[in-house]
């Protein structure tokens, strides 16, 4: 955002940062937060450097293979493969957060956009955007799943792999670019209306407009002729290859499906917000002094509705990190032989009344970190709405 | 601060009570019996079949969930033994088999009748045949049959061509002279027959015809490649193939005859699958596609259907219509369609499921379940695990790479890790076919001295990681040790993978071989999980590289349905692999009529494929399902296919005490005796009709024991 | 009013035809097909199925005739119809809504098993919800009206356990302590009250937690506006300010949560079904997708999208009542 807001902002973000550190729960929730990222961060590394072990290593002895309780050695007991189930929470811990963030990073620059734009058109394109998520929001995610996963992890990857960017830009195009042309298009309206611009002044900002789309069109597009075409493409399949062979390539049509779900909650929410703010005083004052359709949605309306966002993203990680737990429990998880807090919880609830361990140790691990997540989050909640400020 | 250490107090508190449950619910291991064992008060028995039934169809289901659900409800010709799955008679009263083997005659009992009353006559047996391999129902088991003459044309809808003489243009009569005298001995050749000569027999006698397509823009496809053909139908008529034409025929109304156009020793086995078995005519003309409803189905089974709520219960009863009824010993059967291991395990322990189908338990609960003698099966399978291997994509078309990749895996440590399979180097399954397995020692022995190998050589297959690095070293890719482990640096890991479906056993394989491979080569192939249905095209037209997992349920008790497999051009091994050499060892083989001279072929062709090693065997299957200890007369076979009329509850809880282990050598009085009531009629008979027949020279006649 | 449900209602039509497509053109994309098994069909037999089906026409006749299916289209003098509605037009046949038959399972109807399996998830899913509201509602009041109490704490720390624990953990703990443990109810399967015990409480565990955290936070912005200040001035008693006016203003959150869950509970959740072997939609509906069983999936979606759409249209209604300020043009 621009300078001007954080000199603006100062205060109000300080003030709540001082009455976040004051709820005890949410500072519960963020020590342990903060705890557990270290913990996944360096964790394995320090287990492989004391003990050898790493989520994927097997005994080589054959009388190993197999699920033993925990002792001082393994402090979470193994799995049935004999592999230590410390080292699998970690690396576990390290897919489903990582599954966590980017997902919401992904449902948040979407979901914020595209909710904004919708809540500050409002009339018939906010209609039109809000119909477009019912239907998303309709269509069975599970098939959604199926289908990039097969597209994409099948025979055809390597192919594929190089659509990918263009993909991505089509829809970011498809989702964003065409109702921002469409607002842009109304202010040439607008502006025609509005009489004492005069013709010239109206054929600049048309020119402008054209322009602008233009270059958004071509920078979306050439971003993914880039990594299509030239070397970047290489470079790019380079990636997507390396973590093939790590086993990894599910992660990121993970990524790429669950985000694709979860912004759709994100717009509504940041649509809502923007509808109830852009009435106010503040915002008719910026039109008043000319501030454009852009500056103002990006400039005043989103800083003002950020609160919830933020909020709603705390509480959309642990979301997004029980899909894929749920996806993990159909089998369309993360690739073996890595693993996610889910998969472990998935497969360990399996064997529940023989190897309780296998439950207990990741369930408690990822139910912690959703806890700690979900006490940020109210406690984000609480702190940046002024009116709490009895809390 | 106080809040805080609440909550830890309030989760660590949630944390120990859970804990002492689930310890306190997996150490109470010291009863005599798995869960809740008591004696259900009424008559019926309570099992799982899997998912749920696709159809009550028997022509149109598929999967082993719905074959047994079927052997309750129809019944066949031939039934499955309950201990060995050799076919013993069951409409069939007896019958006979001529001396090429390719014609078969049934001698149907005058009692057998359907659930409504009507009786089963020959007659519907054809019906039931011809509705089977009609192309209207596009029955996915259709190939089943296609042993029988015209059957595959008239199911793949192909027309004879008419001479203008009136006659059909024979196959025999496009192929080259030389070829001739062969293919004469083969099909035509100067025969036996089995039961009265009828016109229709006559027909069925005949040379094979030739059949084209009867669409069009087949034919043209098919003649455009073959001039001699096109020249040889030019201008013919083609009389398209009717249901009429394929080789069943009722000679009379309790008798049936089979054609086949080319021997199958297994034909009397596969009789016994549902595919099979006699259908109503009069309730599917009746009621068309309605006719399964349980308002309307008629069955003719031991069994009928009682209530049927989809995805919840299907509830059969005693049929007292049923031929055999008086040794029906349950009342009714409920089978609950169910999905997950952990659910049937759930319900088998709290007493709510009387018996499980193979591969229910969970792995880990193997030595748990494993203790209860008395209810936990382990015994070996029709059915093998393998992965098949991509060996027309470098590096796999390299037979050292291939060796090698076989050869890294401990097959005794997978054995020992999974806990239900049996070690495995060869294709066909251990300990299912002994006559077979000694015919195939006696071929190794002298194949492996031919090439100045012994047979300890070849079982040292099953793990050797010292000759596959050799073998990888020899084959460009150089193993070095690094450390305690290895690395082989050139190994093109980033094309190879290794492919499963999504399921936990298979995983937990893949993992087990992966990590196998990569600290016994030093190489790492990345694993990679398919959704079951993306995963089958992109196995069967192998389109992955390295090696994919793949598996096979034997269809009947012969060897030859695991080593049909690399069979023709377009076979199901999925390795892209075929070799004429190896077709014409099956097809010799099946012409055999001696019974160990033909497996002495089979082995040869077992070892020949097995020497390119194409796939890479790990195991055997074992049965691993469990029963209550007041469930008798069901046998752990190797098939897992029960017929359900052996089955009975036992009260006497002195009686109950059977280890599985040796069920199969003990002998139940109430099964034996109901077992030797059956092919006793059969083989008394066949005795009659001998005597009848031939009194002075000893009969030649192949006569079937139900053994 | 009036004319803004009419026009919520008819922009339903497109919209469940677009879900449709979509889901159709899906289902296309994704590799293998409904009669694919572990062993390989041999030609011939695979030519008899795809005629069967129709599988050998070209795509964009199969696409108009699933569209005349789900919708309506003229019916052929022999057709067998499996569901919807029937009538006669101007010398025509019609038929609407058909699905057809599942391809999977070809003894039944899509409608047919959309009608038998509703019942098992609508039962499990409303007991669930109103077991959820019941206690949601009461827990989250209570706290709202003792802010930072012990009871606050210790009802929205279980809250968040209730939110923290996958349902796919909680429901086998829940069998291994009372089915397998104490043997109180059975392990799985549909039959009797007893039977429904652990799959409610596995079910109403999320949506509790949610229920007594929106009305918590509901009824906390509630308590401070100016209309309950001016209900206490006047001089109501508290349990009026509280249940007429309080509980009114802070249930709204509730409410528009109530739409879409109330839709997804009645096509079944997926888990609970699982775990429990519940012969309900949702389990199917997913089998569904497993199997390529393309009618059936297309039947479930258009039935899910458009529930979907008339429950939030419902919710929206709702506003209208609770809250006197909300006015729809």
């Amino acid at each position: 955002m621009a300078n001007t807001e954080t000199v603006k902002g100062t205060s109000l973000w300080k003030d709540a940062w001082r009455r976040l550190l004051k709820n005890k729960l949410a500072v519960f929730g963020l020590v342990v937060l903060i705890l557990m990222i270290i913990a996944v961060t360096i964790g394995p590394w320090i287990i492989y450097w004391l003990n050898g072990f790493t989520a994927e290593s097997q005994p080589s002895n054959s009388d190993l293979l197999k699920s033993f309780p925990p002792s001082l050695l393994h402090p979470m007991g193994t799995d049935e493969l004999g592999r230590d189930l410390l080292a699998r929470v970690l690396q576990g811990g390290r897919i489903s957060l990582m599954v966590g963030i980017i997902s919401t990073i992904v449902s948040l620059i979407i979901g914020v956009s595209y909710g904004a734009i919708a809540g500050y058109l409002g009339g018939r394109i906010d209609n039109l955007m809000m119909r477009i998520v019912d239907i998303i929001y309709s269509i069975p995610y599970i098939l959604l799943v199926v289908v990039l996963l097969s597209v994409f992890g099948g025979q055809n990857t390597k192919v594929l792999v190089s659509w990918l960017p263009n993909i991505l830009a089509s829809i970011l195009l498809l989702i964003v670019l065409i109702p921002l042309a469409v607002m842009l298009f109304r202010e040439i309206l607008n502006s025609l209306g509005d009489g004492y611009d005069g013709f010239v002044l109206f054929l600049i900002k048309a020119g402008y407009t054209i322009a602008a789309i233009a270059v958004m069109v071509g920078m979306i597009w050439g971003i993914g002729f880039l990594l299509n075409a030239g070397n970047v493409g290489q470079y790019w399949s380079k990636i997507y290859s390396t973590s093939v062979s790590q086993g990894l390539s599910q992660i990121f049509l993970l990524f790429f499906a669950i985000g694709l779900i979860s912004w759709l909650t994100m717009a509504r929410v940041v649509r809502g917000q923007i509808l109830s703010l852009k009435n106010q005083e503040f915002v008719l004052a910026a039109r008043a002094t000319g501030v454009s359709t852009l500056g103002i949605i990006f400039k005043h309306l989103v800083p003002n509705a950020l609160g919830p966002v933020i909020v709603y993203a705390t509480l959309t990680i642990p979301s997004v990190m029980l899909s894929e737990a749920f996806l993990s429990f159909l089998g369309l998880g993360v690739q073996a032989p890595y693993a996610s807090w889910g998969s472990l919880a998935a497969d360990g609830v399996k064997n529940i009344g023989i190897f309780p361990w296998q439950t207990i140790f990741p369930g408690v691990t990822m139910a912690l970190t959703l806890f700690s997540l979900n006490f940020v989050g109210d406690g984000l909640r609480d702190a940046l709405d002024p009116q709490t400020r009895k809390f | 601060m106080t809040r805080i250490s609440f909550i830890q107090f309030r989760s660590i508190l949630a944390i120990v009570v859970l804990s002492s449950f689930l310890i306190s619910c997996s150490t109470q291991a010291t009863s005599k019996y798995f869960g809740q064992t008591a004696v259900p008060s009424d008559n019926i028995m309570r099992y799982t079949t899997g998912s749920e039934p696709e159809s009550l169809d028997p022509q149109f289901v598929t999967g082993q969930p719905e074959a047994r659900i079927m052997m309750s409800l129809y019944d066949g010709l031939v039934e499955y033994h309950p201990k060995t799955m050799e076919p013993m008679p069951a409409i069939a009263e007896s019958w006979e088999i001529n001396e090429d083997g390719t014609e078969y005659i049934f001698h149907l009992r005058n009692t057998a009748k359907f659930s409504n009353g009507a009786p089963v006559t020959a007659k519907d047996f054809v019906y039931s045949f011809r509705r089977a391999l009609s192309p209207e129902l596009a029955s996915r088991n259709a190939n089943l049959a296609y042993y029988i003459k015209y059957s595959e044309a008239y199911n793949s809808d192909k027309s004879f061509v008419k001479n203008p003489d009136g006659t059909f243009l024979h196959k025999a009569d496009l192929e080259d002279k030389k070829d001739a005298p062969a293919q004469q001995i083969a099909t035509v050749a100067p025969h036996t027959t089995v039961g009265t000569d009828t016109e229709f027999h006559k027909y069925l006698d005949e040379p094979e015809r030739l059949s084209v397509p009867s669409d069009v823009k087949e034919r043209t496809k098919i003649l455009e490649k073959d001039a001699k053909l096109k020249a040889a139908i030019e201008g013919k008529e083609l009389v398209a193939v009717k249901a009429e034409d394929i080789g069943v025929e009722a000679i009379d109304d309790y008798t049936f005859r089979i054609k086949l156009y080319q021997p199958a020793p297994f034909f009397l086995g596969l009789l016994a699958h549902q595919f099979f078995r006699v259908l109503h005519q009069g309730t599917i003309e009746k009621f068309g596609k309605e006719w399964t409803k349980a308002a309307n189905i008629v069955t003719s089974g031991a069994f009928k259907v009682k209530t049927y709520r989809p995805y919840d219960v299907l509830e059969v009863t005693k049929d007292s219509n049923y031929w055999d009824a008086a040794n029906v010993k349950l009342d009714g059967i409920e089978f609950y369609p169910l999905d997950e291991q952990t659910t049937m395990l759930n319900l088998y322990k709290a007493g709510r499921l009387d018996a499980t189908y193979n591969h229910t338990i969970p792995a880990p609960w193997n030595e748990t379940v494993r203790q209860y003698k008395d209810e936990y099966s382990l015994h070996p399978e029709v059915a093998v695990e393998y992965y098949s291997l991509s060996v027309k994509k470098p590096p796999m078309d390299n037979i050292n790479v291939r060796k090698a990749l076989a050869l890294a895996i401990d097959r005794d440590a997978l054995a020992k890790f999974r806990k239900t399979i049996k070690p495995l180097v060869d294709f066909t399954p251990e300990g299912i076919f002994p006559k077979y397995e000694e015919a195939r020692k006696k071929v190794y022995t002298e194949e492996l001295a031919k090439i100045g190998s012994s047979m300890d050589e070849w079982k040292a297959r099953k793990f050797d990681a010292e000759k596959a690095r050799k073998l990888m070293t020899e084959a460009g890719f150089p193993i070095q040790q690094t450390g305690s482990g290895y690395s082989c640096p050139t190994f093109p890991v980033d094309v190879v993978n290794l492919t499963y479906n999504t399921a936990e056993s298979n995983q937990k394989v893949a993992e087990f071989v992966q990590s196998q491979w990569k600290q016994n080569l030093g190489i790492t192939v990345p694993l990679k999980n398919m959704e079951f249905k993306t995963f089958l095209p992109f196995r069967s037209a192998v389109e992955y590289t390295g090696a994919v997992r793949n598996g096979w349920v034997g269809d009947y008790m012969d060897p030859f349905t695991f080593l049909n497999l690399f069979y023709s051009p377009q076979n199901d091994g999925a390795t892209g692999w075929w070799d004429p050499k190896y077709d014409k060892m099956l097809d010799d083989a099946n012409k055999e009529t001696d019974e160990m001279k033909r497996f002495e072929i089979l082995a040869r062709a077992e070892f020949y494929v097995m020497q390119q090693q194409i796939v890479i065997p790990l195991g055997t299957a074992g049965t691993s399902w469990v029963k209550k200890p007041y469930i008798k007369g069901m046998y752990p076979n190797p098939g897992t296919l029960h017929p359900w009329k052996f089955v009975y509850i036992e009260r006497d809880q002195n009686k109950w005490n059977v280890s599985m282990d040796d069920i199969m050598a003990t002998e139940d009085p109430t099964v034996e005796a109901q077992i030797k009531a059956l092919t006793a009629t059969q083989e008394a008979a066949q005795k009659a009709k001998m005597t009848q027949t031939q009194p002075a020279t000893p009969d030649k006649t192949k006569t079937a024991k139900a053994e | 009013m009036l004319s803004f449900i009419i026009r919520r209602l008819l922009i339903i039509i497109p919209m469940a035809l677009l879900v449709i497509t979509l889901t159709w053109g899906l289902i296309r994309l994704a590799p293998g097909t409904f009669y694919s098994t572990e062993k390989k069909l041999p030609p011939a037999v695979e030519a008899n199925i795809k005629k069967k089906y129709g599988l050998d026409q070209p795509v964009w006749k199969q696409y108009l005739l699933m569209l005349g299916n789900v919708t309506c289209r003229t019916k052929d003098a022999d057709e067998q119809v499996r569901g919807g509605l029937q009538f006669s037009l101007a010398g025509y046949d019609f038929k609407c809504f058909d699905f057809g038959d599942s391809l999977k399972y070809p003894d039944r109807s899509v409608n047919q098993i959309i009608a038998d399996h509703l019942p098992y998830s609508a039962t499990i899913g409303i007991l669930a919800y109103v077991l959820a509201l019941l206690l949601g509602l009461i827990a989250g009041n209570i706290a709202a009206l003792r802010q930072n109490s012990a009871f606050d704490y210790g009802s929205m720390t279980f809250a968040m356990l209730g939110l923290s624990v996958p349902n796919f953990v909680l429901g086998p703990i829940l069998v291994a302590i009372f089915s397998l443990t104490l043997y109180w109810f059975p392990p799985a399967r549909f039959g009797g009250i007893s039977s429904l015990v652990l799959p409610v409480i596995t079910l109403a565990a999320v949506y509790m937690a949610y229920i007594a955290r929106l009305t918590r936070a509901g009824m906390l912005e509630v308590l401070r506006s100016d209309y309950i200040r001016t209900a206490r001035a006047k001089g109501l008693d508290e349990k009026t300010v509280l249940l007429k006016h309080g509980l009114r203003g802070g249930i709204i959150p509730v409410v528009s949560y109530t739409g879409p869950a109330l839709a997804h509970l009645l096509a079944g959740t997926v888990v609970v079904e699982k775990v429990f072997a519940i012969p309900g939609l949702g389990n199917i509906f997913i089998q569904s997708i497993f199997n390529r069983d393309e009618p059936l999936t297309l039947g479930i979606v258009a039935f899910l999208s458009i529930m979907i759409m008339i429950f939030n249209l419902l919710v929206d209604i709702s506003y209208g009542f609770l809250d006197p300020r909300i006015r729809y043009e």
